[in-house]
């Protein structure tokens, strides 16, 4: 008994010491650009958790969605999985024309999701899917420029599969929030993002991509 | 694999710069520290729902005055409101005015506006934009966070005396920067 609960903690630790590892990978020149090292695969996963502006989005759209029935969760992430996938498809099939219009339409859907998600809208499934739809196939473009010289198929896959875990785990979190407290707590949350999703629009206007 | 490389510092450092900037941006003005708790605290006061409206409205109005500063549109007197904005929500705390929900609205979001400007005029120079306004509306909410949990005080006797001296102080320090701004 002893040995098997020895075992288990090596095991607990080995997967703590493979996360962390993970998460100290160092990040190349432009971060945000993925990192090429690590395979196309990786390359698609570390590209969605270093851009704020996905991961915003994501985090709004899963607060918005636990406000709704829980039998629309499962559709929204299948939903932001498939786009997130066709997304980069779609934006490498165009190169890298309009760039700067996918990173202000970006910020807009994070707007969208924040303000959705503080206002606690309740407008039924077709609006939350169709956000879902349209930021995973926005990100998805968005991110397409990082996979040059990567397998499009296996980055794709990366990213798509982080969106939707990501998505996951907000909506695990969120659902677990269901004291007064918590719904206030999502809620300025949410609002949280669509500050940032706003103030990111407005730097799309001026030129600036809100990155260097 | 925690080796730095030379060429791997720069990226970090470039969104973490911009996120540390951003994040201290507000608590290190005094001004905009003093407001953001003070947003907290009478919320707090106020009670429901405005211990939650005003927090969740704050970030949202103060983005739209964010948005106006990085287009570069100008607010007259912005440093002034910012003044304004202490004395005026330290002279609520400390009286523990309660007011209608729209009229409590109405002067954060006055406010927010003013100080949301000033945030964003500094954002087109930040090493990381998009870092830095992350970096600032963390840092905003946890402010108002701190505020709501001073602002918990209230329920015993001894709390309400103790802000309603913070109140006062903030009033003062309030008055001082108004001053400032008019020998400037």
């Amino acid at each position: 008994m002893p040995e098997r609960k020895r075992a288990g903690r090596t095991t607990h630790t080995v997967r703590l010491v493979l996360g962390v590892a993970f998460c100290l990978i160092p990040a190349s020149a432009e971060a945000h650009t993925a990192l090429q090292g690590v395979g196309s695969f990786w390359s698609g996963v570390v590209h969605l958790l270093t851009s704020l502006d996905q991961l915003g989005f994501l985090l709004g759209l899963a607060i918005w969605t636990s406000f709704q029935d829980r039998r629309l969760d499962a559709r929204v992430i299948a939903a932001a999985f498939v786009a997130a996938l066709a997304g980069v498809w779609f934006g490498a099939s165009f190169g890298e024309a309009g760039r700067l219009d996918l990173a202000a339409a970006a910020a807009a859907l994070m707007t969208a999701a924040g303000l959705a998600g503080a206002m606690r809208l309740r407008v039924g499934a077709t609006p939350v899917l169709g956000l879902a739809l349209a930021g995973g196939l926005v990100g998805g473009a968005a991110g397409a420029d990082a996979a040059a010289g990567l397998s499009i198929a296996l980055f794709s896959l990366g990213g798509s599969i982080a969106a939707a875990s990501v998505l996951s785990y907000g909506l695990l979190a969120a659902r677990r929030l269901e004291t007064e407290w918590g719904r206030i707590a999502r809620r300025a949350g949410a609002s949280w993002i669509a500050a940032i999703g706003l103030m990111v629009l407005a730097l799309s206007f001026t030129g600036h991509t809100g990155r260097v | 694999m925690l080796v730095a490389e030379p060429a791997l510092a720069h990226s970090v450092g470039g969104t973490a710069a911009g996120f540390t900037a951003g994040f201290l941006h507000p608590p290190s003005g005094l001004d905009h520290l003093l407001a953001m708790v003070s947003v907290g605290i009478w919320g707090a006061e106020l009670g429901a729902p405005a211990i939650w409206l005003l927090p969740i409205a704050f970030p949202l109005i103060m983005a739209v005055g964010g948005a106006l500063g990085v287009i570069g549109m100008p607010l007259p007197a912005g440093e002034l409101l910012i003044a304004l904005s202490v004395v005026v929500l330290g002279t609520l705390v400390a009286s523990a005015r309660r007011l209608p929900i729209w009229a409590a609205l109405a002067i954060v979001g006055v406010f927010a506006i003013a100080h949301g400007h000033a945030h964003g005029a500094e954002l087109p120079g930040a090493a990381d934009a998009l870092a830095f306004t992350v970096g600032f509306v963390l840092a905003t909410g946890l402010l108002h966070l701190a505020g709501i949990m001073i602002g918990v005080l209230a329920r015993w006797p001894n709390g309400v005396i103790a802000i309603r001296a913070c109140g006062l102080v903030v009033t003062v320090t309030g008055c001082y920067f108004v001053y400032g701004y008019a020998g400037a």
